[in-house]
């Protein structure tokens, strides 16, 4: 009896302890909610979130697999992101790019806004004029790669709107970023 | 234009109305030859040496016939005092048990009290302060007496609310300031700033006094408002708002109480200054897939012309008190630097050479030098600079970053913001950048502080 309540507490303890480690040392999966959670607050959806959950490293939007469900998660593209004080695309922005560049063809009556953002290091003023050229930038490589720049709306939130607001890397890097909402179908 | 508000939406805290009705009872008491055919400078502003003036503030008292309200007496006193101390030109004598007099009598006027009371315990300058309250009516009398030469130098009444009692002292503080320096007060002035409660996606604009009290809130748009900045009469204020999903920029007319939608082109419209006269801003606009400074007219929004041609990035313009230059921030060398153009546009030079990160230019009315923050070591710090690129002084060195400095309208103090325990609050100095203050503790992150003149 008392070795299968010490088998009991070990279970349970491994088990909090699961939950507890799998909530600290994997930020992936929770954070990843939160990075996107003020795009969701502008276009409510809970099933974009939910899908974020299931398939973090999504790329474009369209139409996904949610558990057994097909939905169509509509307005949500992920975002690019810049290195500090940059506005060049990285070759990970690239193949972005590329991807969406693609879903837009095959989705041709699709058009898309494309809001540039920055950490919050530096003048914020500065950083409005750095959002203008970070989506610009990726204006620029989509009509590079063929989409018409009439299907393509550009605006900077500067430092304004950030996914996350601790001051470390790991947030800033996040919110150093273009963010694409789907505006006409 | 679009009239978007409705009128008493926009009144500012202290309406206007309550600050004209004071200034229109306020009544110069004739005791004696009027200060100003004096002419005698109490302080040379641009002595090296300069010394504070010894000064006591009696406690306040009754006038004759008057009732007893201590809560008043000592809110009063401390209004005055707390202005004093913050102009930086007096030492306060405020140890009332220090005091010989005893404060007894309802009469102010010269001929009621001894004034070698008040020159034996150091006091060159003296206020003696009167008030009566019924209701919540509230009178106030102040006069300011020159002990040494046994005279008044200035004396107002003024009539109000028990409300307004902080803008009815600190009307009298400001033209103690005048008296003695000849510089306008700082007192009666206005903070606009950006609020946003942690997380949360709205960020709006708030007021408050210059000493951080009487906070009101501007907008309640539920968007993202940024960058405002009062006109130099301090009866408008212009922003920029996402919400109309663009960064448009509005203008708000106390006066008239209705905001206006003033500049929309596709792209941002931010970062807006006033020309000295009031009658243009310069602004940040998007043009070829960038940010460059145009001029449109302050009463139509109608672009005047765009000033800056470049392939790189400009922002934040402001204005020199002659108005004819314009700072602006242009990372047209690689990193972000200050340049000074003509307000035709064409010539420009570089002002900041030194560290690879300056922004955030202000240019003050009353003096030469010019405030921004620069990167030094990593860290965002305060530096002031004259026009011509010499006089280049940190004020800071803060261990986080000092951010949008700002002039005070007589350009004797230097806003700011500044993190303090993770919470970005509004912070204040004075020119030298000693007298460091902070103006607010809550929670809420503040950004872009723009300084009003007296209202």
């Amino acid at each position: 009896m008392k070795a299968a309540k010490v088998i009991l507490a070990l279970v349970l303890a491994a088990s909090l302890m699961f939950t507890f480690t799998s909530c600290t040392c994997k930020p992936g999966d929770i954070e990843e909610e939160k990075v996107t959670q003020p795009e969701a607050m502008s276009t409510p959806s809970a099933i974009s979130s939910t899908s974020e959950i299931v398939k973090p490293t999504a790329v474009t939007a369209g139409v996904i697999k949610v558990g057994n469900r097909i939905v169509d998660i509509g307005d949500k593209i992920y975002p690019i992101y810049f290195d500090f004080d940059k506005s060049a695309l990285r070759s990970d922005s690239r193949e972005t790019l590329s991807e969406l560049a693609q879903w837009m063809k095959n989705n041709p009556s699709v058009d898309i806004r494309i809001d540039g953002n920055c950490d919050e290091r530096g003048s914020n003023e500065y950083n409005l004029a750095l959002g203008e050229t970070r989506a610009a930038s990726a204006k620029k490589y989509l009509v590079y790669l063929g989409i018409s720049p009439d299907r393509l709306e550009t605006m900077s939130y500067g430092e304004e709107k950030p996914s996350c607001s601790d001051a470390t890397e790991n947030c800033w890097s996040k919110n150093r970023r273009d963010d694409f909402t789907i505006t006409g179908k | 234009m679009v009239s978007i508000m409705k009128n008493s939406k926009y009144l500012l805290p202290n309406s206007i109305i309550a600050t004209l009705t004071l200034i229109l009872l306020a009544v110069c008491i004739t005791a004696g030859v009027p200060a100003r055919l004096e002419a005698r400078v109490y302080l040379e502003l641009d002595s090296p040496n300069l010394r504070r003036i010894p000064i006591a503030v009696a406690p306040l008292q009754p006038l004759c016939g008057s009732q007893e309200d201590e809560k008043s007496a000592l809110i009063g006193r401390k209004i005055l005092i707390d202005d004093l101390e913050f102009s930086t030109f007096f030492e306060l004598l405020d140890d009332t048990s220090s005091y010989l007099e005893e404060p007894k009598s309802c009469n102010l006027s010269q001929g009621s009290f001894d004034f070698r009371n008040w020159s034996l315990i150091g006091a060159e300058l003296l206020i003696k302060t009167g008030y009566s309250l019924s209701g919540e009516k509230l009178v106030v009398e102040f006069r300011l007496y020159d002990t040494l030469a046994g005279k008044m130098i200035v004396g107002k009444r003024y009539r109000g609310r028990t409300k307004n009692i902080r803008l009815l002292f600190h009307k009298f503080a400001n033209q103690v300031v005048e008296s003695i320096t000849g510089l306008p007060g700082e007192f009666t002035s206005k903070i606009a700033f950006c609020g946003r409660l942690g997380d949360e996606p709205a960020q709006e604009l708030y007021s408050c006094d210059y000493d951080g009290h009487e906070r009101r809130q501007i907008t309640r748009n539920k968007s993202i408002n940024i960058s405002p900045a009062w006109s130099q009469d301090a009866n408008k204020l212009v922003y920029t708002s996402y919400r109309r999903n663009n960064p448009d920029l509005y203008l708000i007319d106390f006066m008239k109480g209705k905001e206006s939608l003033l500049s929309k082109r596709p792209g941002i419209n931010a970062a807006a200054a006033w020309s000295a006269d009031d009658r243009h801003l310069a602004l940040m606009q998007r043009y070829e897939n960038h940010s460059e400074i145009s001029i449109i007219k302050a009463g139509s929004g109608e672009t005047l012309r765009r000033l800056t041609q470049s392939s790189a990035n400009q922002a934040s313009p402001c204005w020199s008190p002659d108005n004819n230059e314009i700072a602006f921030v242009s990372d047209r060398s690689g990193t972000p630097q200050i340049y000074i153009t003509t307000t035709q546009g064409g010539r420009w030079r570089r002002l900041t050479t030194k560290e690879s990160y300056n922004a955030n230019p202000d240019w003050p009315a009353h003096n030469d030098k010019i405030v921004f923050t620069s990167k030094i070591d990593g860290i965002f710090q305060i530096c002031t600079i004259k026009p011509d690129g010499t006089n280049h002084h940190q004020l800071t060195f803060s261990r986080t970053n000092c951010e949008v400095p700002g002039w005070s309208p007589n350009g004797r103090h230097i806003i700011f913001t500044k993190k303090v325990n993770g919470i970005q609050q509004l912070m204040v100095m004075d020119e030298k950048g000693r007298n460091l203050k902070q103006l607010t503790f809550d929670k809420v992150d503040k950004k872009n502080p723009s300084w009003s003149a007296n209202r």
